[in-house]
């Protein structure tokens, strides 16, 4: 039955008034206001529980900064591997007696090749000065009758355009030479040294994939928490006309500010790892007579690591806040 | 107007809580749901509110077949439907104002317009000097009136009460029933689901009692 309009109240008057409509603009303006809405619950949510908080951060931070710290002791060791390969000059010792034509046509030759840096031929008088000079047996060396060390070649390769493995090619070809009686590079503890880079690329690429869901659970398991303790509120606001959306915004926000602040926490875990093993790095790149200059992640790395954080916070509240909105099924 | 054609619903236990109801609710109209515990009552209720899904039937309000909305389509349904429960389920941690902002702000209403028909609604139901209250520092027939005030605070076309004055005395049960007939009196329509005949008898309103899932008796105004 159909009750007549009674409006000399204001109130009920009011009641009555139907709404008005929203253009695009409004719509927009809408978004805007209930994301920024949603942004500030999620801050004041992060700044009520400061120990919670503070505790995800610092996992997630550190989850980040392992990877993070294995990429960047990859990039200095591939980095310095300029560095380490100058260790890998062929010397060809040439055979005793060798006339000078033919040693003039034989660096001649050496030095068409553009793949060599520099070619640098010593007497075997410059070799016996050199040896006198380093050895300490300078009046020894002098009562021999005749110099006993061959004149030699000393070949810096372009490692630019050279693998290890080219050079350890090269060297048997120039091993095939009539002037030269033999030679010689030290690559093996080179080839190690590689050997183990690679297994460390590896290793990171597990470590990373292990971590990024550890960061995921991580931050699910802090959202799956966080909507325990929203569970009346999404219920409420899902009766009286709540979008999935709407609910999930919270959510979304908050594991963002997870992920964010997690992977500058992460960076900056990494920045004190590095002051605090340079010193050592330094030490050890001595005893094998070469300088590795360790340098941090760039500006792109630390970037993309932070939109990572970014990216695994959002991935790891959608999928919590899912969850959630599914188990209520309003 | 609402309709509903051979409305069915049978739930996941195997229980038939709906069997087969037909029913036209004029716009505008306040009816009452009548009938003892397990009638289906509550069931309809949410059926209307798309709280639930029905098993077969169709559900027909404003000339829109609300049983074929998708998921998404449903919260814009709600917010043109207001619901009230047994108990207001308010959240207690916040204002009484801040209750009745909660679905002004998800249908994005700007703060003046939230500030305006929030005091609208609490000048209605007359808690305008409690709006900066804790639900909990209320009595429970004001906590009601809470509930009723957030359920129109956006205007709705309907009103569903599901036994809204089982937990409340004889005498704040009428003033309550008095608001809905105000309500009713502005264009609203309700569906209220009530068990107290006494209360609602020298109401001059549609009675509709269910038993078993089934329109037992229409009683007309």
């Amino acid at each position: 039955m159909t009750q007549p309009l009674k409006e000399n109240n204001p109130a009920e008057k009011a009641i009555a008034e139907k709404k008005p409509k929203n253009n695009t603009v409004n719509l927009i303006s809408i978004w805007f206001k209930q994301h920024q809405a949603a942004c500030k619950n999620a801050i004041k949510h992060l700044i009520s529980t400061p120990l919670s908080s503070l505790l995800t951060i610092f996992v997630v931070a550190i989850a980040l900064s392992l990877p993070s710290a294995l990429q960047v002791m990859i990039k200095n060791l591939e980095s310095s591997q300029t560095s380490i390969n100058e260790q890998a000059k062929i010397t060809l010792f040439l055979k005793i007696g060798t006339s000078e034509a033919d040693i003039n046509a034989l660096t001649q030759q050496l030095s068409t090749n553009d793949s060599l840096l520099e070619v640098r031929f010593i007497s075997a008088e410059q070799a016996l000065k050199d040896f006198q000079q380093s050895s300490n047996l300078g009046n020894t060396l002098s009562a021999l009758k005749n110099n006993p060390l061959p004149a030699s070649v000393v070949i810096t390769p372009d490692t630019q355009k050279l693998t290890i493995n080219d050079i350890e090619f090269l060297l048997g070809d120039y091993q095939a030479l009539e002037a030269i009686d033999i030679a010689q590079i030290d690559v093996g503890w080179i080839k190690k040294l590689f050997s183990i880079i690679e297994l460390a690329k590896h290793f990171a690429i597990g470590v990373s994939i292990f971590l990024v869901f550890a960061v995921l659970i991580i931050i699910g398991n802090t959202i799956r928490n966080l909507g325990q303790r929203f569970q009346e509120e999404i219920a409420i606001s899902k009766l009286v006309g709540a979008t999935d959306a709407y609910v999930r915004r919270i959510f979304l926000y908050s594991g963002l500010f997870y992920g964010l602040l997690g992977s500058i926490f992460g960076l900056t875990f990494v920045f004190i790892g590095i002051l605090w093993v340079t010193p050592h790095v330094n030490t050890l790149a001595a005893l094998y007579d070469t300088n590795i200059n360790i340098t941090g992640p760039g500006l792109n790395d630390s970037f993309s690591l932070i939109v990572i954080g970014i990216i695994l916070g959002l991935g790891g509240a959608w999928v919590a806040s899912n969850r959630i909105i599914n188990r209520l099924s309003l | 107007m609402i309709t509903l054609k051979n409305l069915r619903k049978r739930y996941s236990n195997g229980h038939d809580a709906i069997r087969g109801i037909n029913l036209t609710i004029e716009q505008g109209e306040l009816i009452f749901l009548t009938g003892q515990s397990g009638a289906g009552k509550s069931t309809l209720l949410k059926l209307l509110g798309l709280l639930e899904r029905p098993s077969s039937g169709s559900i027909t309000v404003n000339e829109m077949e609300i049983n074929n909305l998708n998921s998404r389509e449903i919260p814009f349904y709600r917010r043109k439907v207001g619901m009230i429960f047994q108990n207001p389920t308010l959240l207690n941690d916040r204002s009484v104002f801040e209750n009745l902002a909660l679905p002004l702000r998800i249908a994005g209403f700007s703060e003046a317009e939230t500030r305006s028909r929030i005091h609208a609604s609490l000048a209605l139901v007359d808690l305008l000097k409690k709006q900066a209250q804790l639900p909990l520092a209320l009595s429970g027939g004001e906590q009601q009136r809470v509930g009723i005030a957030r359920a129109i605070v956006c205007r709705p076309d309907i009103i569903l009460a599901d036994e809204p004055t089982g937990n409340l005395d004889p005498e704040l049960s009428k003033d309550i029933m008095n608001l809905f007939v105000r309500l009713n009196q502005v264009g609203i329509t309700l569906v209220i689901a009530t068990h107290d005949l006494a209360l609602i008898s020298p109401l001059n309103f549609r009675q509709i009692q269910l038993h078993d899932g089934k329109v037992l008796k229409t009683q007309n105004a």
